[in-house]
Formats: C-alpha cells, sequence, structure tokens
C-alpha cells in the first residue's frame, strides 16, 4: 500500500516515545517588500505522478475520477473545489499539491495509484506565493520567461531556472503566482527574491 | 561659455568638481557640456604621446574626454564625459598623466613622437629578452594607459533581468519614435530602449522643424501617446551593447549613476532582451578629418559643436571656422551664426562646389595644412597660404550609420558610395535587425520620414498585422552630399587618424611599407580602431587613407568589424547579484539546524554545505576532531547526514531491463528489499559513477549516485530513456531533496536504531542481514526507509525519512544515542574510514580510471549489453601491466603521505618514463596510528609487500612506501556482515 507521511502517524503500538517535529523549509516566512507579498506556501503533500507508457487514456479517466477535474495539458494546471492543485509540467509527468485536504492521503492517492506511478516529493519542494502590483516588475529581474498574459496565461505552469535555480512557476491571477524551487536551496531562493523585490 | 537665454539655464543648478575645482552646471547637462560651458579646454591626456586633448564629440563616440568617476571604491575609470549625466556633487578627474594634465611630465613621449610611431615595441624590445616582462613591459604599461582602477571591491549593487517583445526598437530619434508609433498599432508588445537620458535622438541636436514646430514639440507629443500606450515600454538611459543569435541582446540600464546618494537599489542592471525584430534606429557617427595637429583642444566634430550649442546653450569658442567636406558642416556654420558666433570660414574640401551660405565667408576646394595653439586651439593656416585665428574648429568629414550592432553575428558591412558609408549589407533582414533613418543611410530628415514610412510599413504587410496609417510629417528641408576628402598626405607624423590610440597617417603609411595592408592586418599592428571607442570617429579616415595608399578604394579595402560591447561594460554588470556568497546558490542539508548548533565546521561541497567535522571544547586542531569522531564511531556508534548522496526514483515495468543498461552489473534479479552495489561505464568504458540501488518493489527502485555527480548521472539517465531506451517504460524522479538520509554506523548502530524503528519490524542481522533495505515506520508512525549498507566498513545502516522530519530525526538520534556515546561525524571522518575501508570514491573515480584500474572488471557483465561494455573490451584498458587499485602505507610508520604523489620504483628517477601510478586519496588512520593510502599502480595485486617511492614534485618530497591490501580494516567484512 502506499504510504505517505501522515498517513501513518495514527494507530501504530509498540513505537518509540518520540515526537518528530515537522520542519518547514521556510519556517512559514511572510513579508511584504515594496508591495509584494512574499510569503512561503504550506502544504501538506506534493507527490509526482509519472504516466506509464502508452497508458494517456487510462490516466485521463483516473485523474477525472480521483480529482473530478480532467487532466491538464502540457504547461497547464487544474484546481479542485478542496483547493488542490494539479499541473502537467512534461509529457508524461504531473504535480499534485494538496494544501491541506484531510481524504488527499486516504483516498485520493489511493485512487490516482491505480492509473499512475506516483512519487512522494512533499519534503523535496520549498513553495513562495508573491503576490502585489509590482510582481511582475520584480521577476523580471529572475525569472526568464515572458510573463505577458497573452504568453503565459493565469492557471499556466512552467519550468525553468532562476537565479541557477530549477524552479516551477504556477500563475494564480494576473499578479499572484506560487514558485515552487527545491527545499535544500530554499534559502538561496528565498533571498533572490527578496533582492529582486527590493531591486526594483 | 553659456548661452544665458539658453532654457536649460531655468532648470536646476547644480555644482561639481573636476580635477579638484568646482563648477556649475544646470540638470539636462552632461559633465562634457558642464565642461564646456565652464571654459574647460583640456579634459585628458592622449593615450602614448600624452598630447593635451579637449572634448570631441558629444556620445558615446567619443575618443579624448575619458574621465575617472567618484573616488574611492567607486571610483570608474575611462567614462566617457560625453556620456555621463551630470549631478550635484558629481567629482570627476582627468585621468593617464604625470603631474597635473595641464602640465604632463609624460608629454616628452610627444617629442619622441617620430621615435616611437606603430610597431615600435615589437620591434625595440627584443633584446635582452629577459628584460621584457620585468622591466621594458611595466614601464610601457605605465607610460601608456588609461585610467586606473581603485583596486577595492565596486561596493555598488547591480542587478541582471529579462525582458521580453515583439520589437525591439534601439534609439528614440525620429526613425525609431517613428517606427514605435507604427509598430505600436499593430498591437504587438513594442520596447524602445534610449542611450540617453533625453528621448529625441539627434532631434535634440538640431533646429530641424517638424509640422511647423519645433522638432521638440513632435518629440513630445509622440512620447507622450508612446507612453499612454500598454503595450509600448520605454527604457532611456539604456545602452544596447550586444546583440545575439535568435533575436537576444544585451543592454544595460543605468539606474543611478545620475543620482549622488548611495542607493541601496542597483547601480545598473544587465537586461536580457529577447525580441522577435529589432529596429535599429541608432543614428549615425559623424567622422573626422585627417590633417596636421588636427587633434588640439578646440577641434571638434561640426555636429558636436552643434549639439552643444542648441541642445546645451554650450560655446566652446566664439570666433569658430568649420571644415568640412560635406553638406553638414555647413549646417552648424548657419546654426553657430544665428546664434550670435562669429564664424570666421567654411573651409569646403571639394572643389567646383557653390557655397551653401552666402553670408558666411568660405574657401572652397581648399584644405587645412597647420594649426596652431598647444593647449587649446588658436589659428589655422590653409593650403591657399591665409591665417585665421579661431578658437574653436569644428570638422565634419561626413557620418557613417552606426550600424555596431548588425556586425555582432558577423554581418559584414556593405561600402555605399553615394553617401560614403558602411551600411548593414542586407544581413539584417536575415538576423532580423533592421536598419531605420541615419542607420540605413538616409541623413535627410524628410527623406527619413519618407522612408521609415515605408520600411515599417512593408515590414508589418510582410508579417500580416494589421496595417497602421502611415505617419504624415512635414519637415524642413535638408540636404546632405559628401566627399571622401578625409586625410592630407602633408605632415603625417602630426595627422591624427585615431585620437583615442594616437595613430597617425605616418602609422598607416608604415603599416602600409611593411606590408600589413590588409584592414585585419593595419588594425593590429597600428591599434586602429581598438579601446573603447572602438574606432568610431577614425575607422573610416583609416580606411580611407590604406585606400589611397594603395590605389583603390575604401570597398575594395573592406572593413574590419565590431564586437561587443558596444560600449565599455563594468565588470560587476556581468556579475550582477552573484557575488561573494551570492556568487552559487547554497543547498543546505536537513540537518544544518543541530550541526550548527553543535559548532560544526562546515565545507562547501557542490553547492551543499556539509559538516565539515564537529569540534568539541579542548580541541585546537581539526584532526583531533575527525580523530575522535572515527575512534567512536568504530568503537561505538557515530551519524553522518548523508543526504546528499543523488537519489533518484525509479518506477516502471521495465525498469530492471533499463538498469542493466545504464549499470555493467545485472540488477533484474535482484530481489525485492535488497540493495546492490553498482558501477556505470561512459560509453568510452572509462569509469563514470557508483552507487548503491535498493529494489523496493517490483517496478520500484532507488539508486544513490555520489554528491558530485548527482545531476550528470540524472541527466544522463534521462538521455538514455528518451533517446536509447524510448520504448521502456520507466520513469526517473530525483528525490535526493525529498528525503533526509542519515548513515549510522558502529557496533551499536543496530541497537541505537532498535530505539526507534516502531515495532514489530525486525532489524536483527537474521531478518534484516546486510545489503537488506525495507519501508518502515520510525517514532510512531513516520515513514521511513532503511537500508543496511556501510560506508564504513562497520556494522552500519542508512535511514531516511522525508526531508521535513530530516532535523528532528538528526536531534533524536544523537540524544536516543547517548547511552551509546554516539558521536555525529562530518565528511572528513566519513574520508578516513572509507579510505581505512578501502572503498572508492571521486578521487578513484575520476574519469580516468576504468573498472579494470579499480579492480572491479568482474562487475562488468559479459551476458548482457551495458553503456560502455563493448569499449571497456579494449586492448588498452586490458593489458597485463595497468595500474591497478591499491592500498599504500609509509615504511617508516610516522611519515606523512601526501595525496597525488607519484609512484616510482626504488632507485629510479621520478621522470615520466619511470611513473608507475599515483596516490589518490591519502589520511591519517586513528585506527591503525599512521598515514595510509589508496592509489593505482603498475599490476599492483601482484606486487603486495613490494617497497615504491612516493614522489611529491611539488613539495620536492619522497616517501617510501610499502604496497598493501586496500582494505585496511576487517578485510573479510566480518564488521559490516556482523
Amino acid at each position: 500500500m502506499f504510504r505517505l507521511t501522515l498517513s501513518i502517524r495514527k494507530g501504530i503500538n509498540n513505537v518509540a516515545k518520540l515526537d518528530l517535529k515537522i520542519k518547514k523549509p521556510l519556517d512559514g516566512y511572510s513579508k511584504v517588500i515594496n508591495q509584494i507579498k512574499i510569503a512561503e506556501y504550506q502544504f501538506d503533500n506534493l507527490i509526482s505522478l509519472a504516466i506509464p507508457l502508452k497508458t494517456e487514456r487510462k490516466c485521463k479517466l483516473n485523474f477525472k475520477k480521483s480529482l473530478g477535474e480532467p487532466m491538464p495539458n502540457i504547461e497547464k494546471s487544474i484546481i479542485d473545489k478542496s483547493g488542490i492543485l494539479g499541473f502537467r509540467i512534461g509529457l508524461d509527468l504531473l504535480l499534485v499539491c494538496n494544501p491541506s485536504h484531510s481524504s488527499f492521503v486516504k483516498k485520493t492517492v489511493p485512487s490516482l495509484k491505480q492509473a499512475f506511478y506516483i512519487t512522494d516529493q512533499t519534503g523535496g519542494w520549498c513553495g513562495v506565493r508573491v503576490d502585489g502590483d509590482r510582481v511582475i516588475e520584480m521577476l523580471e529581474r529572475i525569472c526568464p520567461l515572458n510573463l505577458s498574459q497573452k504568453i503565459f496565461a493565469i492557471g499556466d505552469v512552467k519550468r525553468t531556472i532562476m537565479d541557477h535555480l530549477n524552479v516551477i512557476i504556477f500563475r494564480e491571477t494576473e499578479k499572484k503566482f506560487i514558485l515552487f524551487s527545491p527545499s535544500s536551496s530554499s534559502g538561496s531562493f528565498l533571498k533572490s527574491i527578496e533582492i529582486s523585490s527590493r531591486n526594483i | 561659455m553659456r548661452n544665458s537665454s539658453h532654457p536649460i539655464t531655468n532648470k536646476q543648478k547644480l555644482s561639481f568638481t573636476f580635477n579638484g575645482k568646482k563648477y556649475f552646471g544646470y540638470k539636462g547637462d552632461t559633465l562634457a557640456s558642464a565642461l564646456i560651458a565652464n571654459n574647460v579646454k583640456i579634459v585628458g591626456r592622449s593615450f602614448k604621446y600624452h598630447r593635451p586633448r579637449g572634448i570631441f564629440s558629444a556620445g558615446s563616440e567619443e575618443p579624448n574626454a575619458l574621465i575617472e568617476l567618484g573616488d574611492g571604491p567607486y571610483k570608474e575609470p575611462n567614462t566617457r564625459a560625453t556620456n555621463i549625466e551630470l549631478f550635484d556633487g558629481l567629482e570627476g578627474s582627468s585621468q593617464n598623466f604625470l603631474g597635473s594634465v595641464n602640465f604632463d611630465f609624460m608629454a616628452i613621449n610627444d617629442l619622441l613622437k617620430n621615435f616611437i610611431g606603430a610597431g615600435f615595441y615589437y620591434k625595440t624590445f627584443m633584446w635582452p629578452r629577459r628584460f621584457w616582462e620585468k622591466l621594458y613591459e611595466p614601464i610601457i604599461r605605465r607610460a601608456a594607459g588609461l585610467g586606473k582602477l581603485s583596486l577595492q571591491a565596486d561596493p555598488s549593487q547591480y542587478d541582471k533581468g529579462y525582458l521580453h517583445c515583439d520589437f525591439l526598437i534601439i534609439g528614440s530619434g525620429i526613425s525609431g519614435l517613428m517606427s514605435a508609433l507604427l509598430l505600436a498599432e499593430t498591437g504587438g508588445e513594442v520596447l524602445i530602449v534610449e542611450e540617453d537620458f533625453v528621448l529625441g535622438g539627434r532631434l535634440n541636436s538640431e533646429r530641424s522643424i517638424i509640422n511647423g514646430n519645433q522638432s521638440s514639440n513632435w518629440i513630445r507629443q509622440a512620447v507622450k501617446k508612446l507612453k499612454s500606450l500598454k503595450n509600448v515600454r520605454i527604457l532611456n538611459r539604456t545602452t544596447v551593447f550586444a546583440a545575439f543569435d535568435h533575436g537576444i541582446f544585451a543592454a544595460i540600464e543605468k539606474k543611478t549613476d545620475h543620482i549622488l546618494e548611495k542607493s541601496s537599489k542597483p547601480r545598473q542592471i544587465n537586461w536580457k532582451i529577447y525580441t522577435k525584430l529589432c529596429i535599429l534606429a541608432s543614428g549615425a557617427i559623424e567622422r573626422s578629418i585627417a590633417f596636421p595637429q588636427n587633434d588640439r583642444p578646440g577641434i571638434m566634430l561640426a555636429g558636436s559643436v552643434r549639439t552643444y550649442a542648441n541642445r546645451f546653450g554650450a560655446y566652446y569658442g566664439q570666433k569658430i571656422a568649420i571644415y568640412t567636406n560635406n553638406d553638414d558642416g555647413w549646417r552648424t556654420a548657419d546654426d553657430l551664426k544665428n546664434m550670435g558666433l562669429e564664424i570666421k570660414a567654411v573651409i569646403d574640401t571639394r572643389k567646383g562646389i557653390e557655397a551653401l551660405s552666402s553670408t558666411i565667408p568660405s574657401y572652397l576646394g581648399q584644405t587645412i595644412t597647420k594649426t596652431y595653439g598647444r593647449k587649446g586651439i588658436k589659428a589655422i593656416k590653409l593650403s591657399s597660404g591665409s591665417k585665421l585665428n579661431v578658437d574653436c574648429l569644428a570638422v565634419s568629414g561626413g557620418w557613417s550609420s552606426n550600424i555596431h550592432l548588425t556586425c555582432h553575428k558577423r554581418g559584414k558591412p556593405v561600402w555605399d558610395n553615394n553617401f560614403k558609408n558602411f551600411l548593414s549589407g542586407g544581413n539584417g533582414q536575415k538576423d532580423k535587425i533592421i536598419p531605420v533613418g541615419a542607420a540605413r543611410g538616409i541623413f535627410e530628415i524628410q527623406n527619413i520620414i519618407s522612408d521609415t514610412n515605408r520600411v515599417i510599413l512593408s515590414l508589418i504587410k510582410k508579417l500580416s498585422l494589421s496595417m497602421p496609417n502611415r505617419i504624415t510629417l512635414t519637415s524642413s528641408k535638408e540636404q546632405y552630399s559628401c566627399s571622401l576628402d578625409l586625410v592630407s598626405r602633408s605632415d603625417p607624423s602630426n595627422s591624427f587618424i585615431d585620437l583615442q590610440n594616437d595613430v597617425t597617417q605616418k602609422d598607416i603609411e608604415l603599416s602600409f611599407k611593411e606590408g600589413f595592408k590588409s584592414v585585419e592586418h593595419l588594425k593590429r599592428y597600428s591599434t586602429l580602431g581598438m579601446a573603447t571607442d572602438q574606432g568610431k570617429t577614425s575607422n573610416i579616415l583609416g580606411l580611407a587613407s590604406m585606400a589611397k595608399l594603395k590605389g583603390t578604394n575604401i570597398s575594395e579595402v573592406g572593413t574590419t568589424i565590431f564586437r561587443p560591447p558596444y560600449v565599455p561594460v563594468a565588470i560587476s554588470a556581468f556579475a550582477g547579484r552573484s557575488r561573494g556568497k551570492d556568487f552559487r546558490p547554497t543547498r543546505l542539508t536537513p540537518s544544518h539546524n543541530v550541526a550548527s548548533k553543535r559548532n560544526a565546521v562546515f565545507v562547501e561541497t557542490g553547492n551543499w554545505l556539509r559538516a565539515q567535522w564537529f569540534p568539541e571544547k579542548g580541541e585546537k586542531f581539526w584532526r583531533e576532531s575527525v580523530d575522535r569522531e572515527v575512534i567512536q564511531t568504530r568503537n561505538s556508534v557515530g551519524i553522518c547526514d548523508v543526504t546528499t548522496l543523488g537519489k533518484i526514483d525509479i518506477q516502471g515495468k521495465d525498469c530492471s531491463e533499463f538498469l542493466n543498461f545504464v549499470y555493467t552489473n545485472a540488477f533484474a534479479k535482484l530481489p525485492i528489499n535488497r540493495v546492490r552495489y553498482g558501477l556505470m561505464l561512459r560509453e568510452d568504458g572509462v569509469a563514470y559513477d557508483d552507487g548503491t540501488t535498493a529494489r523496493l518493489g517490483e517496478n520500484h527502485f532507488i539508486m544513490t549516485t555520489t554528491t558530485a555527480n548527482a545531476p550528470l548521472v540524472l541527466r544522463n539517465l534521462e538521455f538514455v530513456r528518451q533517446c536509447l531506451l524510448p520504448n521502456l517504460d520507466v520513469h526517473l524522479i530525483s528525490t535526493t531533496d525529498s528525503w533526509a538520509q542519515y548513515s549510522v554506523a558502529g557496533p551499536n548502530s543496530r541497537r541505537l536504531l532498535q530505539k526507534i524503528v516502531d515495532k514489530p519490524k525486525d532489524i536483527t542481522n537474521e531478518n534484516f542481514p546486510f545489503m537488506a533495505c525495507r519501508e518502515l515506520t520510525i517514532c510512531g508512525g513516520i515513514m521511513a526507509r532503511l537500508f543496511r549498507i556501510s560506508f564504513s566498513g562497520e556494522l552500519a545502516y542508512e535511514i531516511a525519512v522525508p526531508t521535513q522530519y530530516g532535523n528532528a530525526l538528526f536531534d533524536a538520534l544523537l540524544s536516543e544515542g547517548q547511552e551509546f556515546n554516539a558521536v555525529p561525524y562530518g565528511t572528513e571522518a566519513l574520508g578516513v574510514m572509507r579510505i581505512e575501508k578501502g572503498h572508492v570514491a571521486g578521487n578513484e573515480i575520476n574519469g580516468q580510471t576504468t573498472a579494470q584500474n579499480l579492480g572491479l572488471s568482474r562487475m562488468i557483465s559479459k551476458k548482457a549489453d551495458s553503456i560502455g561494455n563493448i569499449l571497456s573490451e579494449r586492448e588498452g584498458f586490458n593489458r597485463s601491466d595497468i595500474a591497478t587499485f591499491s592500498g599504500f602505507r609509509p615504511v617508516q610508520r610516522n611519515q606523512k603521505l601526501e595525496a597525488g604523489s607519484h609512484l616510482i620504483s626504488v632507485g629510479k628517477k621520478p621522470t615520466m618514463e619511470n611513473d608507475e601510478g599515483w596516490l589518490s586519496s591519502v589520511a591519517f588512520s586513528p585506527t591503525l596510528g599512521h598515514y595510509i593510502a589508496l592509489g593505482f599502480i603498475k599490476r599492483g595485486e601482484t606486487r603486495i609487500g613490494e617497497k615504491v617511492c612516493a614522489v611529491n614534485l611539488l613539495q620536492n618530497k619522497t616517501t617510501e612506501v610499502e604496497i598493501v591490501s586496500p582494505h585496511f580494516i576487517d578485510p573479510e567484512g566480518d564488521k559490516q556482515r556482523g
């Protein structure tokens, strides 16, 4: 059975009397710089879904069944009723981010596992939400992508490089983005966002 | 002097210093215009002969007025006074002199001019040879140089950025603004980039009439309209300095250079601009004429004299002569005369033309044969013998289209004999750089208007975009024709072709005489067109001179091409914010916080910061800490963060087949919950990487790689998956960051882990033997993965938990381990223990060694194909005398060994021929009490017990060593299996 971090904390007997506390990559950071709100985007789970070879149709049906939304096209996203965010970052790869929906691990993940190969990446990524009137000006300093809405519309997602770091950028609204970067370098990435915000 | 009725005098008054003296100017001035208004004649000394020089031009082409700007660490040399926007408190100073700029002792070079022409250094300082580096070169560099660096780190901030547009318009003169207005109507994203701090380009320097009004009115209206459009963005104070492939341009925006206060904002931004099309509206640059003593302060380009008068109300002199070979020189005379200045004469080199003004004294078909006034021009002598007293000489040799950027992608300019000008040569369309206006060789305003309409509208039509109406403008009428009278043959040693490099007509003649007739040779021999101005005002003169000497024309002579950058760019602007600690990102391990609290000393391994050792109270030397960590681990238990090792999640029905192909050894039959060591080869059969791979399920593996190779291995695996084996069902996900992983090593490691592993999981040797792995839970339900693998040679495990629990788990292991005297250990102790055990690592798999060298040839499957398999069978890889992996210890046990030492048989000289191998890894073994080493030596496995010399030529040190087994401890592996 597929198990995720938060799914198996209950009902275990005969355990060591230790309580391992979760450490979020940015410890819940939140700050406003030059009218740009920068805040850690926290989530309970982040999993990748790989589409097995030649099973796209099956996966589409399964995705719809599991999340109630059609499987997005490449570089597009969906948000289900409970706020679960799914985006497709490649031909055969999707990421699903669960901010806090309690049945995600018990119901959604096992359902998805019927069709996809699943890898838990909860600890691997750090999310930063940037929001504000000057957010595009700020992103111009680190993001090589064309963020014009004609090119990168609301709901679009892309993989890119910012300040030498691998980043997935997701556009929530015209002036609100979520940036996912590797957790080990999240401190450097946050600093990069802060400097960019101060520099505009 | 300043025209007191000029509008600029109504603006804010600014004070500044130049060479320590205080002056005043106005907002809207450049440093050059303010210096001219303050009657400052000499602004610098020439590069080689230290001749006094004054301001020559009004733009980026300036060869003379190179200024050191600012002070202390903020000092920036070689800035052009003509591009510096004046601000209150500006501090500028001249450069390249000994004494003062007015009395430069180095001006003695000028007297020696005839002896130190082009090629002088190459011919003269040949003997004695050893004097070159220590004597000649330092003297020459001191004598002939530009500004001086502060030699302190630049404290200013710099940044980078990315801009995207459909149309990049370089320049905001009439053709640039018209292009922007037309293209904006198509709905495309338009970016206008202007080097100046005001928009309008050359129109700001002229008294042109557009639609019945001063052209400034039209500029205001056009800019207002463009600013109101959402799809138009304007960047002034921004210079596009390079053009690259795929519509990429580089530009520097000066953000705070015009502000005195040291701002927390970046001084400059290095923009990378992506565009679909570039409209090059960069205008034209006026060229000079070479005639005797043509470099005196007060001899300026005629268009620039006009700029200073019209735009800034600044006059260099009041008795002005104009020396021209074209119609535009007459325009300067007209403008200046209308301002009430005395025009002594227009000297036009062209014969058979009519004077373009009847009210100005003119000398047609004449040349200037001499000038007077060392520190400022006083008089000129004409070929007719007439002598005129002047205090400013405006020179116009015609205009050259500013096509610098079209050359950056190897576009070769083409000579246009009509306007005596190089044009972009048709490369523009291909390179998507489309010149308009003066950059296209159109110099009269009425023709620029009609031509820009035509070029841009036909472009829009070609692109099938919505067609705007043509822009209807009426303008004053201008005329322009030009001759190629650019050089005179009299007094060649004083006729300057290139002011910045002190290249004279004589130097060109010398170059010709010595056979350097090609433009490329001419440039290198004479330095024509080099340095900060890249010959913007001088190249055509040099070519015209060479053409005359060769008895041909410029189109036959050809031209060198411009290279980036268009203007000098501060090195810091290329670095941007990537300086010091921010040079590259830092990756922290999950245990970083706990390790910091335990005073860990960190080391950079790639981008990672890893704990190197954990000093305890009383430990003064790093090895004390490392030795303690090794001994405590071997005696009881130690914990080390090994998260940085690459972890790749491999899933899919065909992943075992995939692993069989990328590893030399077979994985298909690896049982679930077991781990196997694997070796990867490159396609050429050389060892690439190693690591363990665990099978968690039928179609699920976890591969580990070395820390340094993690991204490369993943990239290589993706290449195999996508390109070599696309029909396999395999998926790869890097999970290096997703899992925190700790090595728990030592005889008490099992007992420690038993305290945190949730029951009923049994990790006894019977149920969890060496090379076992399992998913389980710890600490009351936290998902974990446990691997029974050992890098230290001890009974050891690696335990992995989701990264968010990593910090807490490291802390918990240490606190739960207190009863065993558990110790955290760093990368140094990790390295020592792996050397003691005889495991290979990056020092051994270094891209030069093969499986045969490493003693791992038996791992290459003979049955199945794998990457590197075939080429690993090459004869050279399998000779009997190849260097093989071995252990070494000093014969005198108290002697130290050095990694990198070469191995030579005793009694032989340390030469390449006698070289038998090398020491790859060295450590002091606290377990054995002496130094040990791993390395490679020819036929090592057959030479156990033999003594050889470890020679370190860098330290001139030879140590006798004994060849031993690489496994210094527990060679049978009893500990790790126990």
